[in-house]
């Protein structure tokens, strides 16, 4: 059988079996529809049917690697390491499962009235005297908690929360602080980023990188441009991140991206570099222009050529502050 | 300090705030889960119909008596998980009342009290233990079949070889037997699992 007439389990079995490159395989495996979940139930089965006899001796993978994990990011060799200690390390089966959870069940919610009400009937039960209360239907659910409990949580776990990138990221970041999705050592920023929606919403670039080459890098050798068709899989990573804009859906994205620099023509040196720097834990988010959001938010562009730019941008408005983060900028090319 | 015992201690430190009845706490506590509750009751294949109603009881009984049902979590495993532990034996013990036509296993049947299974039901250990049960259940071919691919993680060639199937069937074979045991695993822990029904 032709492999390009192979179905989606054929291609699955294919992957485990190693029978060819593992980005061949992911990239024909993606192109199914729901395909990278299939590998992923695929990969819950072998974990939850190891037999451990003797433990691990390889290094158990931190929060990120995890995530890369999720992502069927890491070498094939070390995706079956870190299968074993998902096997043998309960705690490290929490995290896991916590990722799947997130992503398999947060894409809905409640009606505004059916939370408000449920949250009325808890708060009428509290013992405490009244506080500024607010619920999903408004915004920020740690701004108005001054220097309390709760913000010392946050300093601990936040330490760079100053962005004025609006109170939804802080709400946001409550949600993913406990689910534990992103990298929180205190010598790494928040990852996270609302994508907007709304066309006057560009944030305003300190720096623009981009040529009009195919790829561009840095003279350090840093990922610095990419221009390049919005293949599906790409289209569906930016959605998701849209939509929750999380560390494994920025993973998933840079994971394209690598991918397509590892099909370059540069030297195998400098494709290296330009893989590492695209380390998810250096982007705080994902900016769309406007134009090109317009059509993959209504379902169109894909194939377009896009160009994806790693851009500066201003961490807050104050004119005094002039901190910066990257972000990936995409736009039409 | 690893990242998961500061994520373990930021949910401690708001569980806490929640028993002492601190509201801006509670609000938090409830933003924070209200779409993870909501997600699993939709996904579970229990009464479906009525997710709001459920929705507000869950909330309701966790805060019953003095928040108990919270005071069960003991800080071991995530706090997300312990929730939809209880929210699940929950929406067993709902569905057992209601004498709904789901399915339920002896063990279910003998729970009375939702908490009592809260911790046991989501470890590592239970899920091994429920998939060797759904493997019990393959016909014998697939169970040998389970063995050989999952167990001892053979080649589909391998396989094909000692089985005597023709590569085609080999596959199917493993589609099918992956299939069943998915499915079975949904029956109880939906939300661990894509909606991906992989096609043959």
């Amino acid at each position: 059988m032709a492999d390009n007439e192979k179905t989606l389990s054929e291609l699955i079995a294919d992957y485990f079996d190693g029978r060819q490159s593992q980005e061949d395989a992911l990239e024909r495996i993606s192109k199914f529809k729901g395909g990278i979940e299939a590998v992923r139930d695929y990969r819950m089965i072998r974990i939850l049917s190891q037999e451990i006899d003797q433990p691990s001796n390889s290094p158990s993978p931190d929060q990120t690697e995890l995530i890369s994990f999720w992502n069927e990011g890491l070498p094939l060799a070390r995706m079956l390491e870190i299968e074993r200690h998902l096997s043998e390390d309960e705690q490290l089966f929490d995290a896991y499962i916590n990722l799947r959870m997130d992503d398999y069940v947060m894409e809905v919610e409640p009606s505004p009235e059916v939370s408000t009400s449920t949250l009325d009937m808890l708060l009428s039960n509290s013992k405490a005297p009244e506080e500024i209360r607010q619920t999903s239907a408004q915004s920020s659910v740690s701004e108005q908690s001054g220097g309390g409990w709760l913000s010392s949580i946050f300093d601990k776990v936040f330490p760079s929360r100053t962005s004025s990138w609006g109170a939804g990221l802080v709400a946001a970041s409550i949600a993913l602080l406990v689910l534990g999705i992103f990298n929180t050592t205190d010598e790494q920023n928040d990852l996270l980023f609302l994508i907007s929606d709304n066309p006057n919403a560009e944030v305003r670039l300190r720096f623009r990188g981009a040529t009009t080459n195919r790829l561009a890098l840095t003279d350090s050798g840093e990922f610095k441009s990419l221009s390049m068709a919005l293949e599906p899989r790409l289209k569906e990573a930016v959605i998701s991140f849209s939509k929750n804009p999380k560390p494994n859906r920025m993973e998933e994205i840079l994971s394209v991206l690598r991918d397509a620099i590892g099909k370059s023509d540069i030297s195998s040196t400098e494709r290296a570099a330009a893989v590492r720097s695209l380390a998810q834990e250096r982007f705080s988010g994902l900016q769309i222009a406007p134009q090109l959001w317009e059509e993959v938010s209504a379902g169109g562009a894909e194939g377009r050529r896009v160009s994806i730019e790693t851009v500066s941008v201003e961490k807050n408005e104050s004119q005094s502050d002039k901190a910066t983060m990257d972000v990936l900028f995409f736009s039409r090319d | 300090m690893s990242e998961r015992e500061q994520y373990i201690q930021a949910e401690q430190e708001l569980v806490d705030k929640v028993l002492e009845g601190d509201r801006n706490a509670i609000t938090t506590f409830f933003e924070t889960y209200r779409r993870l509750v909501y997600g699993v009751i939709l996904k579970s294949q229990f009464d479906q119909s009525n997710a709001d109603d459920l929705f507000q009881e869950f909330f309701k009984r966790l805060m019953e008596n003095d928040w108990r049902k919270l005071r069960g979590w003991n800080a071991q495993s995530r706090l997300s998980t312990y929730l939809v532990s209880i929210l699940r034996n929950f929406l067993i013990d709902e569905a057992r009342k209601k004498k709904d036509t789901v399915a339920l296993d002896d063990e279910r049947a003998l729970s009375t009290d939702p908490m009592k299974e809260a911790e046991k039901k989501m470890d590592l250990r239970t899920l091994k233990q429920k998939l060797a049960e759904c493997c019990r259940k393959l016909p014998e071919r697939d169970q040998k079949i389970y063995a050989r691919r999952f167990v001892d993680e053979a080649s589909t060639t391998q396989i094909a070889e000692e089985m005597g199937l023709t590569p085609n069937a080999t596959y199917q074979a493993i589609h099918s037997t992956k299939a069943r045991l998915t499915r079975c695993m949904k029956e109880e822990y939906p939300f661990l699992f894509s909606e991906t029904e992989e096609p043959a």
